[in-house]
């Protein structure tokens, strides 16, 4: 059995706004027991970077692989709805 | 309140001087109604004009799509790297594509900061000074929270005062009367001013209104005005906001009918407007050739406009009169234009009008006739687009006539036309009048502002030596015109000379009689004479008979003897 493709995450957010703390957290608990990388981004600090990307929601969490990409937008408060999108085991 | 002109043709009347600068404005309007059109075109005219340039947050669609939907405006767009990198053009407008891929995923509440931290380098970069937030409602109805909505909205409008630039907000308007807690009422209570777009499909093309509900801290035109989105972008009819003075006209000049001239005291005044209204084939356009062609006598321009007819075919027309309307087109005095009604908005018209104005500058206009507008148009639009016509042929001091195939009797269009016939100086209807089975045009000065004039209609005539207005023919209260006037005219002399010869008659009679009578007093005499000679005669006779009866008497008495004698014997003595 192959071992799981790498999971790679961006996650937009804006400074200490409250969906963008929520966000983080919400994410940080999801992904606990799971490899990954993740990259945050604070688009108050780096806007042109969200503009060249095409993020315009804070936050959004972007699936940057496996392919294809795939885009959450707001605080990650549904774990469900965030475990199917980016394909995780559902929780023990 | 400073307001930021938009440099979009009459938005800034209507909203007396343009947006709230450095606030938020809010264009609503249901799907096509052009919010995206007029949005972009304040970004592009500020850019342009007014050293503004703009930033365009699309929602709603990707930013290839803008640029397709914007590359026939002619309008420059950049991306945010480019406008970075300085090598967009100048008066550029950056676009930030802010439309969420279908894909999205949407979980928990989200907030624009972010995205306004990305506009606010956008602004910057470029100096922008005006910001569209192009359907914010596509995102805002991605949070399922009502009071999540209304803070993002707030959160927008604080952003906008505190990083000064004038921004402007598009939604659909809501479907429903609703509570202020709706999104799209909220948004009308929380932004400065709000401009309201709407479109009627009608049966030749698209019918726009444009409104401006709410200008905070100003006075501002509250009703419905017509829009247009032409090749460069909207176009706004701002009747009703903008009163033009014009002097008054005191000079005259000629119908292009001497007659018609007396009537009206010495011709049409210059800068005026002339309605000729009647049915079709009464000689409207005949009427308008003619003005114009003693227009271009007088070495002025004159511009011929007729609405779903061939210029070609009105001058063939005008020909059979002795209208020759050809030389002034070859000598560059007459400009011709045939514009055709189908598919194209009253708004359109008056567009496409304008322009033919505006490149002739003529000083006579004929429009032939204005009621062809009503064909594209539903509503009362068609008397806005004439009484804006007027005021702008007034404005540039030109005599205009328009046509109309509106009779005086009550129609369909009765508010359009007592609006066209309340706005033109003067009236001149054009009937046909059936007697004895003929057809003849008659013209009644109805209305004629600024001097007197005879109510009474007369008798057009057309004829290949030109158009004649021929005096009125009364007679027992009616109006006699064509072979019913000459038959009259005839009737008339017939019995004059009728009248004429009944006295000769009479005195033919009397001389004959009086002769008749001398004859017979003649005759009379003689035979008095007559009688008298007879009687002269016979006592003539009788004495020569006494006298020859006395004398054989007294030869008889001598003969006897003395004592014989019998009247001695008789005689006592």
């Amino acid at each position: 059995m192959n071992a799981p493709p790498h999971l790679l995450l961006r996650l937009y957010f804006a400074g200490s706004g409250p969906t963008s703390t929520q966000a983080i957290k919400n994410l940080k608990m999801l992904l606990k027991s799971f490899a990954h990388e993740l990259e945050l981004i604070d688009v108050l600090a780096d806007p042109d970077r969200a503009l060249d990307d095409g993020i315009c929601v804070t936050p959004t969490l972007v699936r940057v692989s496996p392919a294809p990409e795939v885009r959450i937008v707001g605080s990650l408060a549904d774990g469900a709805v965030v475990r199917q999108a980016l394909n995780l085991p559902p929780e023990a | 309140m400073d307001k930021t002109a938009t440099g979009v043709p009459g938005l800034d009347e209507i909203t007396n001087g343009g947006l709230p600068k450095g606030r938020l404005t809010l264009i609503t309007g249901d799907a096509g109604a052009g919010k995206t059109v007029l949005a972009m075109q304040i970004l592009v005219a500020g850019a342009a004009h007014f050293s503004e340039p703009g930033v365009f947050v699309s929602f709603e669609e990707h930013a290839d799509e803008i640029a397709t939907n914007f590359e026939s405006f002619g309008w420059t767009l950049a991306t945010a790297a480019e406008a970075r990198s300085k090598v967009s053009k100048a008066g550029a407008v950056v676009v930030i594509d802010a439309s969420l891929p279908p894909e999205t995923i949407n979980s928990g509440a989200f907030d624009v900061s972010g995205l306004l931290a990305a506009v606010s380098a956008a602004i910057a970069a470029t100096s922008a000074r005006r910001v569209v937030f192009d359907g914010i409602d596509m995102l805002l109805d991605q949070l399922d929270d009502p009071r999540d909505r209304r803070r993002e909205l707030v959160r927008l409008r604080e952003w906008t005062r505190s990083a000064g630039v004038t921004a402007i907000i598009t939604a659909k308007a809501s479907p429903a009367p609703s509570s202020p807690q709706d999104g799209s009422e909220f948004l009308k209570y929380l932004v400065s001013c709000v401009i309201a777009l709407e479109w009627t499909r009608t049966t030749y093309g698209a019918e726009r209104m444009l409104r401006a509900l709410k200008v905070r801290g100003s006075s501002h035109s509250t009703s419905e005005h017509p829009a247009i989105i032409r090749a460069d972008g909207f176009q706004i009819g701002a009747v009703g906001s903008v009163r033009i003075a014009y002097a008054a006209p005191t000079e005259r000049v000629s119908s292009g009918m001497p007659r018609l001239d007396h009537v009206l005291g010495g011709g049409y005044f210059r800068g005026s407007s002339i309605l000729i209204s009647g049915a079709p084939g009464t000689a409207k356009s005949t009427l308008c050739g003619a003005f114009l062609d003693a227009t271009c006598a007088r070495g002025e321009r004159g511009l011929f406009i007729s609405f779903d007819e061939a210029f070609s075919q009105i001058e063939r027309n005008l020909a059979s009169v002795n209208i020759r309307l050809g030389r002034h087109v070859d000598s560059g005095l007459l400009a011709t234009a045939g514009l055709r009604t189908g598919r194209v908005s009253s708004e359109e018209l008056y567009y496409q009008v304008m322009d033919l104005i505006e490149a002739h500058d003529p000083k006579s206009i004929v429009i032939d006739p204005i009621t062809a507008i009503d064909r594209a148009s539903d509503g009362d639009l068609a008397g806005d687009v004439a009484e804006r016509l007027i005021d702008q042929a007034k404005m540039r001091g030109a005599t205009i006539v328009i046509t109309s195939f509106l009779s005086r009797e009550p129609s369909y269009l009765e508010s359009t036309r007592s609006q066209i016939s309340g706005i033109a100086d003067t009236w001149l209807q054009l009937s046909f009048s059936v007697i004895g089975g003929e057809r003849n045009r008659g013209l009644t000065v109805i209305k004629s502002r600024g001097n007197a004039h005879s109510n009474q209609v007369r008798e057009l005539i057309l004829s290949d030596r030109g158009l004649e207005l021929a005096d009125v023919y009364a007679q027992g209260g009616a109006i006699l015109m064509g072979t019913a006037r000459m038959e009259q005219e005839l009737r008339d002399q017939a019995d004059e000379a009728l009248r004429r010869s009944e006295t000769l008659e009479a005195e033919r009679e009397i001389d004959e009689e009086e002769a008749r009578l001398k004859l017979k007093l003649l005759e009379l005499e003689m035979q008095l004479k007559a009688l008298e000679r007879r009687k002269a005669e016979t006592a003539k006779n009788a004495r020569a008979s006494e006298t020859r009866h006395a004398h054989q008497k007294r030869r008889i008495l001598e003969r006897r003897a003395p004592g014989e004698r019998l009247d001695e014997v008789a005689k006592p003595s």
